[in-house]
């Protein structure tokens, strides 16, 4: 599957930052920069410019 | 068309290793595990980005952890895990929606890890019905994976069997997790043919591939119990299961590989991974299949459903066997004296190692995480 590079760029940026943060960190809500429009007049999903720090998710790697 | 895919979930470990697998456009789908960001909403700008562009590519396939399909009891956490989904299924499109198979152990029957259940009439109604209801809430076609977990050789026998029979009325799909086959394998002493031989592979439309980890046990110190942690590399055994069953699965369509990043902080770790990509693009270039897939596994339209089936039996039975795995020293005696003593849990069965690795899984994961 083909990735725009400024996505890519933009991934690598995100990791990048949340990697420098803890787990336990939150981003208050007030950190959302901006609301993007996902599907016009159906739903807006909230996102941050800057993420929160990422939980490390043991999806199903639980066993 | 098989696809080669990964398991890619808001982990920046995984995410920056995968980062040159996405450069060069080799992630073909992406397995996104949704429910494990429901509480860590709003998503990065640049997470969503990366979701939307396999939704539109029609590429990206959900994979539940936290449903828990065999509570006995239907729980409000059930209820908003469906509304979360039918939220996202209008965000983004899914190819396919899948959970795991079992009940969460845990306080609330969402935290923990999943455990197996009895094979009985009760279990296959319950089963049945909140496939159903996962059903209505995605709209596209419903998946569930065999457990690598099972505390008997009679059980992981009668897995295949009772999964075909759950999905049935779904024309649902199995997911074929590898790895967890390895650790049935390892942990009873089968043979793979023979164990084959015991899944509806017709029915499998996606598989997965992953490392795992040896749990070594008192109670059997010579034989380590093989654990899907999904914290190593892929061992060679599993992209050879990988070779096998490729051309016995006429209905596949993605085969993903799972890593945690927890598992991926050096080099050589990244390296690794980015190689046991390269071995599963190899092998399922190999075996593109030359006849088109007969059954794409959408659901049926179904009725309005009426309440949740449950059986607070089984329920109480669980939220007992939970706590015995959880906190109980005298693990083996507590469960002799339970409700669990003769019924269809079939506890006298149970292989002693199996057990004691139970108790650890339940430990590990009795938080959440």
């Amino acid at each position: 599957m083909k990735i725009q590079k400024t996505l890519l760029k933009a991934i690598l940026a995100g990791v990048s930052l949340a990697a420098t943060q803890t787990a336990c960190e939150k981003a208050p809500v007030e950190k959302i920069s901006n609301t993007k429009c996902v599907k016009p007049d159906t739903l807006v999903v909230p996102t941050h410019e800057n993420p929160p720090a990422l939980p490390n998710c043991p999806a199903c790697g639980m066993g | 068309m098989v696809f080669p895919a990964i398991a890619c979930n808001l982990d920046p470990d995984l995410i920056q290793t995968a980062l040159p697998l996405f450069e060069t456009e080799k992630v073909a789908a992406l397995e996104w595990s949704f429910d494990a960001v429901f509480s860590s909403e709003p998503l990065p700008n640049w997470f969503h980005e990366l979701i939307q562009v396999y939704s539109k590519g029609e590429r990206l396939i959900g994979h539940g952890v936290f449903f828990s399909l065999f509570s006995g009891k239907w729980l409000p956490e059930q209820s908003e895990w469906l509304q979360n989904l039918k939220r996202y299924c209008q965000i983004y499109q899914f190819d396919h929606i899948t959970e795991h198979f079992g009940f969460m152990t845990g306080a609330d029957f969402h935290k923990g890890a999943p455990l197996s259940i009895p094979y009985n009439q009760s279990t296959l109604a319950i089963g049945r019905d909140r496939l159903l209801r996962i059903s209505q809430a995605c709209n596209c076609p419903v998946g569930l994976e065999n457990l690598a977990f099972s505390y008997s050789l009679d059980e992981v026998k009668r897995h295949g069997a009772f999964l075909n029979e759950l999905l049935e009325p779904v024309n649902g799909f199995i997911i074929l997790d590898l790895h967890n086959v390895f650790c049935q394998l390892h942990n009873f002493d089968l043979d793979a043919k023979d164990l084959r031989a015991l899944y509806p592979l017709e029915r499998v439309r996606e598989i997965h591939i992953s490392g795992g980890s040896w749990e070594f046990t008192r109670i059997q110190p010579e034989k380590p119990v093989r654990r899907d942690t999904h914290d190593d590399s892929v061992p060679k055994a599993v992209f050879d299961l990988l070779k096998d069953v490729l051309p016995c699965c006429p209905n596949l369509k993605y085969v993903v590989m799972e890593q945690l990043g927890t598992a991926l902080h050096t080099q050589a770790q990244r390296d690794a991974y980015r190689a046991d990509f390269y071995t599963m693009e190899r092998i399922l270039t190999q075996a593109q299949p030359k006849i088109p897939a007969k059954n794409n596994f959408v659901p049926p339209v179904l009725p309005p459903l009426g309440n949740p089936i449950e059986d607070l039996a089984l329920f109480e039975q669980q939220r007992i066997l939970s706590n015995i795995l959880e906190n109980a020293l005298d693990y083996q005696g507590a469960l002799n004296q339970s409700l669990l003593a003769n019924s269809d849990w079939d506890i006298e069965h149970w292989n002693p190692a199996m057990l004691e690795t139970a108790v650890a899984i339940a430990r590990k994961w009795k938080n959440g995480w």
